[in-house]
């Protein structure tokens, strides 16, 4: 009579079942009931968290990537004589074939934002315009007693040539309650562009803050260096607690600088400078919109698209310390594929109760309708559209 | 030391028995504490751990003995060595061999032996055929758990 796995005591069945990675844990959960209560335990997941996810390996970052419009986890590693990536997995969706668009991350959570027939992208005649209909989001949370509760902004802030030809729709979303609200009495600061984790970069030279719990911005905030319309601006986050900046330099648009932050607050942020280069130096340009610092290994990684290449860019002090590739480009990509650090939580989204969706107030549906009529006249004006990305 | 008190006789379920270094046993936490306590002789019945399954054990413990001993073999080898010890085990086989390594108290070995299963299986066909496991969702239940898992990091 053969031996099963069922005729191992629980303590053991469920060491093996921890030692599974977490990209077969869907299937471990549709192989029994048994399984599938025991996989969703809190205990079970905490352990299991700690063994598969948060333990990360000498000199190994994660990344995000987003390429040929499906999401990518990957471990990039730094040691002292090789560099290297490993494929950590894939975002699938069971039921279809879905395409990915944009993500955003915080606190373990992934805001994905799909592609889909409607999504039209202008180009809009700004430097640092992006895609007009299409909203920016930023993930954040508000801190309650016992836990976090997740919130999700979602934004149109845009104006037309003229500031009295604007469009500004801020939105949030809390999960607690799950309750959209339109926030009325907004102060918008024109084109607010990047969003991490409730930061924005505003106008290019400044930062601002958007407080979750109170729900409106702070104050802007000066950034450390100085910059002109030509120089290049981008932010991105470490470890979810703090933000690295990188910029060339005014005068000298070949010399890159990084900077971090030593003190976040809404109302003040204090920053060091990291490392300064010189481009012509380096082997590699360091220049990724989307990049991020790991500041035990003192180096920047920036995801670059090169030639028919997705590549890592690896930064140290001492210059360019390397290049990994990580997968065939077989299309023309049109727009900059992104990317952000990664750091896995055990952050739960709370369900809708009964898996429905709550009916949202008649003055909420009433705002919705008229921003929805404004936004169309507003997009009406726009003079170049490009269908489809 | 005399060298029979060096060699310790191990006795499976069915009765075989084998002669082996004390060094070797000893890296049983069970055995080693049954000779700790003296409750027993240079024979030791083991009696969960069948004969056919006890010389594999012996053989990993020969193996970690010698190279924790002289320190000739790099622990590269020796990883080599365990992947090859385990890559041809049956199901039922690896299964006994954590029932043993967890009742001789050996914790490298079941390490190893439960990672050998946890490596072996991925897919839903996986767990169901190699662990032996049956489905017992309802179709509604299977939809329900797909519907919650719709989302996940794959290969």
């Amino acid at each position: 009579m053969p031996t099963m796995i069922t005729n191992l005591p629980r303590d053991l069945m469920e060491d093996i079942l921890l030692r599974i990675p977490l990209k077969s844990m869907r299937a471990v959960r549709l192989t029994c009931k048994e399984w599938n209560n025991l996989s969703k335990s809190p205990s079970f997941t905490k352990m299991h968290f700690g063994k598969t996810s948060a333990t990360t390996k000498e000199g190994e970052s994660r990344m995000i990537l987003i390429m040929k419009d499906s999401l990518y986890l990957v471990s990039v590693f730094v040691n002292d004589v090789d560099l290297s990536t490993e494929h950590k997995g894939k975002l699938t969706c069971l039921n279809e074939q879905v395409k990915i668009s944009y993500v955003f991350h915080c606190d373990g959570l992934l805001l994905c934002i799909l592609k889909d027939d409607d999504n039209k992208v202008v180009i809009f005649p700004h430097p640092r315009c992006g895609p007009v209909d299409r909203f920016g989001y930023a993930l954040g949370y508000e801190n309650k007693k016992s836990r976090r509760n997740n919130k999700l902004l979602r934004f149109i802030d845009r104006c037309l040539f003229t500031y009295n030809n604007e469009f500004v729709w801020y939105k949030i979303y809390d999960f607690d309650s799950d309750l959209w609200k339109t926030l009325e009495f907004i102060t918008p600061y024109w084109h607010i562009h990047l969003t991490y984790q409730g930061y924005y970069e505003g106008y290019s030279d400044h930062i601002i803050c958007f407080d979750f719990t109170r729900e409106k911005f702070g104050p802007l905030l000066r950034l450390p260096f100085s910059c002109s319309l030509e120089s290049f601006v981008t932010l991105s986050c470490i470890r979810e607690e703090k933000i690295a900046a990188l910029s060339t330099n005014e005068g000298d648009p070949d010399c890159f600088e990084r900077w971090m932050t030593t003190m976040i607050e809404p109302q003040k942020v204090l920053w060091s400078k990291f490392l300064a280069m010189n481009a012509r130096q380096l082997d590699v340009m360091p220049i990724s919109p989307d990049f991020f610092i790991d500041d035990v290994k003192n180096v920047a990684m920036g995801f670059d698209v090169r030639l028919n290449r997705f590549t890592v860019n690896i930064i140290g002090e001492a210059g360019s310390v390397g290049q990994v590739d990580l997968k065939e480009r077989t299309e023309e990509c049109r727009y900059r594929p992104s990317a952000c650090s990664y750091v896995p939580s055990l952050v739960e989204i709370k369900k809708p109760k009964g898996g429905q969706r709550k009916e949202q107030s008649i003055l909420e549906k009433h705002r919705y309708v008229q921003k929805l009529l404004r936004l169309s006249v507003f997009k009406w004006r726009i003079p170049y559209t490009v269908e489809t990305l | 030391m005399s060298k029979s008190e060096k060699k310790i006789v191990l006795k499976s379920l069915d009765n075989e028995a084998f002669e082996v270094e004390k060094a070797v046993a000893l890296q049983s936490q069970t055995i080693w504490v049954m000779c700790e306590d003296k409750c027993v002789g240079n024979e030791i019945p083991l009696e969960n751990v069948t004969g056919q399954i006890l010389a594999k054990v012996i053989d990993y413990c020969k193996k970690h003995a010698v190279v924790d001993g002289d320190g000739d073999e790099s622990s590269e080898e020796l990883k080599n060595w365990d992947t090859e010890f385990t890559k041809n085990m049956d199901q039922s086989t690896l299964f006994n061999m954590i029932l043993a390594a967890n009742y001789l108290n050996i914790k490298s070995l079941l390490n190893l032996t439960c990672q050998a299963v946890a490596d072996k299986t991925k897919t839903i066909d996986e767990f169901h055929t190699f662990l032996n496991i049956e489905n017992n969702f309802t179709p509604e239940e299977e939809a329900q758990i797909c519907q919650e898992n719709l989302w996940a990091f794959d290969d």
